[in-house]
């Protein structure tokens, strides 16, 4: 058994040394030079593996059953609904969607507002150089990459069974996945403050609570503004799927059009909602650069 | 040392910004937008039946069916997650192919002023609600797992090529000039001079869009496009609380196991460590 270990093990070696060689290179002043090791070629057979795994798992079963043939036929199907959306585009049907557009800011703005409020104490919690030698940070960040697991729509789901449907499901949703994500881009920003200014300040004689607001707070709120803003746009554009659980908003309309098939009108609902989406960001774009 | 005069410490204090007007007219602003954004919520009010179902979802959380857990045949847990991450692999895959051209046509550095054209493909491509996408692709592959590959494929593009766009504009035109000055030919320039600044950032950009990817394949089969989402889908309507469950805790696993891998590659692909 010793025999054979130590041959494995001299095995190894010269194919150590043997690889060192090989990267080697000799300058003409004689110096070594020698190429750092390159795992490109291990990584690369990984990923062709995965990929082909699931390239037969996926596309060829599918070529298997249907035959290439069928696929590049109905291709034009994806056009014509494309050309449908564009060549029908119906401008009166906007007078239907304002109020459903409406809807779906006012659930944004709300979802925004409470989900935040909730993440601010949380964050903090959350943060592992505000709270030391504590498993709380931990914990709570355990939990929260549980609740980001799950997107907008699943939430949805599930409380569309206890609530029914209606603009509250929306709500509820839009908070839930509001807070999950703003507590994790909040407490990243909280660990990289700076703690000098908040000790500073507590030796001048404040109390914990007057050095917390003046040294932690003014580093980290233009950050949190611009995060807040983001989820706004983030929450507007995933209004557009909830409707699929009757959530309310203009997801809803969208369903319903999507599945009466007239394409015109749907066009103006993305339409539309691509232009509120488009002022927002500008809107916070131009917030952003004041903030900073 | 020099210590400041008492009274120019004060001056200064007293000659601070003045926020409080504007902080005012902000808090103001949002408490108004609140309150009229309030009126939109109708409280539906508990009932007994949501609160017996409230119970039977937390019950059916800590109980999932585990034989559909622990097979491995067509319809249990682990083989519908693995063709959810198959659908966001080849998918992503698809949408960085795709998003090369998109990337390099609306990079500043590379066509100039025209890169607002691109800027607008990208956006409205960003913005397209992807069920719509979706089904407009169930005509052309039928309900199955490629429909999802190629709903996910295209619906990638918007992100990906707006943050690849970000990269190329970051090139360092002097690593260029220098290779120009060695005499590098055209494809050397390509190969050692643009490639290498690009492959880590792209790679992470790729893997950053897989892990939103699995998020959105979750829910892609609630359209017939493939992956878990079915099954979560008709186990819910039928009030099968316990597979519904089952389902949610594969999507739990598998999610953040992803996200935990990528955030490691990602900062080893950026720092180097």
């Amino acid at each position: 058994m010793k025999i054979l270990c130590s041959k494995i093990i001299n095995i190894i070696n010269t194919l150590k040394t043997k690889s060192i060689q090989n990267r080697t290179l000799v300058l003409s002043d004689g110096t070594l030079v020698t190429k750092p090791k390159s795992y490109t070629l291990l990584y690369t057979l990984i990923l062709l593996f995965i990929f082909l795994y699931f390239w037969n798992l996926i596309v060829s079963a599918f070529f298997q059953r249907f035959g290439f043939q069928f696929f590049i036929s109905r291709i034009p199907n994806f056009f014509t609904i494309l050309n449908l959306m564009v060549s029908d585009i119906n401008f009166s049907y906007f007078e239907r969607v304002i109020d459903p557009l409406i809807i779906t800011i006012q659930i944004s703005l709300l979802g925004t507002f409470i989900g935040t409020l909730l993440a601010l104490p949380i964050a903090f919690l959350a943060s592992q150089n505000l709270i030391k030698n504590s498993k709380i940070p931990i914990v709570i960040k355990f939990i929260l990459s549980i609740i980001r697991t799950f997107p907008t729509l699943v939430y949805a789901l599930i409380f569309s069974f206890i609530f029914g449907f209606g603009t509250f499901i929306g709500l509820l949703a839009t908070i839930i996945f509001t807070f999950g994500i703003i507590t994790k881009m909040m407490y990243e920003v909280i660990e990289t403050v700076d703690l000098g200014p908040f000790v500073a300040i507590e030796s001048t004689g404040a109390n914990k609570f007057t050095s917390f607001r003046t040294s932690i707070i003014p580093q980290v709120s233009g950050r949190f503004y611009s995060i807040i803003l983001y989820n706004f746009e983030i929450n507007l554009r995933a209004s557009a799927i909830l409707g699929f659980v009757g959530a309310g908003g203009i997801g809803l309309i969208l369903n319903d059009q999507m599945s009466l098939k007239e394409y015109g009108n749907v066009s103006m609902i993305v339409l539309s909602l691509l232009l509120v989406v488009i002022i927002v960001e500008n809107i916070s774009r131009y917030v952003r650069g004041k903030l900073t | 040392m020099k210590t400041l005069p008492q009274n120019l410490i004060l001056d200064v204090y007293q000659s601070r910004p003045k926020t409080t007007l504007r902080n005012i007219f902000i808090v103001t602003t949002i408490i108004i937008l609140i309150l009229w954004s309030l009126s939109v919520i109708n409280y539906p009010g508990i009932t007994e039946s949501s609160i017996q179902i409230s119970r039977n979802i937390l019950k059916a959380f800590v109980n999932p069916s585990w034989d559909l857990i622990f097979s491995l045949e067509v319809d249990s847990i682990p083989f519908l997650m693995f063709e959810t991450l198959g659908i966001a692999f080849l998918g992503t895959l698809l949408g960085s192919i795709l998003s090369l051209p998109f990337a390099f046509l609306s990079s500043k550095n590379i066509v100039g002023k025209f890169a607002y054209l691109g800027t607008i493909v990208i956006t409205i491509i960003r913005s397209f609600p992807f069920f719509l996408l979706a089904l407009m692709f169930v005509r052309v592959s039928g309900p199955g797992p490629l429909t999802g590959v190629l709903t996910i494929g295209v619906l990638s593009i918007g992100m990906i090529s707006k943050m690849y766009v970000e990269v190329i504009e970051d090139i360092d035109p002097g690593i260029l000039q220098a290779l120009d000055a060695s005499g590098a030919s055209l494809f050397q320039k390509i190969r050692f001079g643009i490639i290498p600044q690009l492959t880590a950032n792209f790679i992470s950009v790729m893997i950053y869009r897989f892990e939103i990817n699995v998020k959105n394949a979750t829910v892609l089969g609630i359209v017939g496009a493939g992956g878990i989402g079915f099954t979560l889908l008709t186990a819910m309507s039928a009030f099968r609380w316990q597979d519904a469950a089952a389902a949610l805790w594969g999507i739990v696993v598998v999610v953040i196991f992803v996200e935990f891998f990528s955030t490691k590659i990602r900062k080893k692909l950026i720092t180097g460590e």
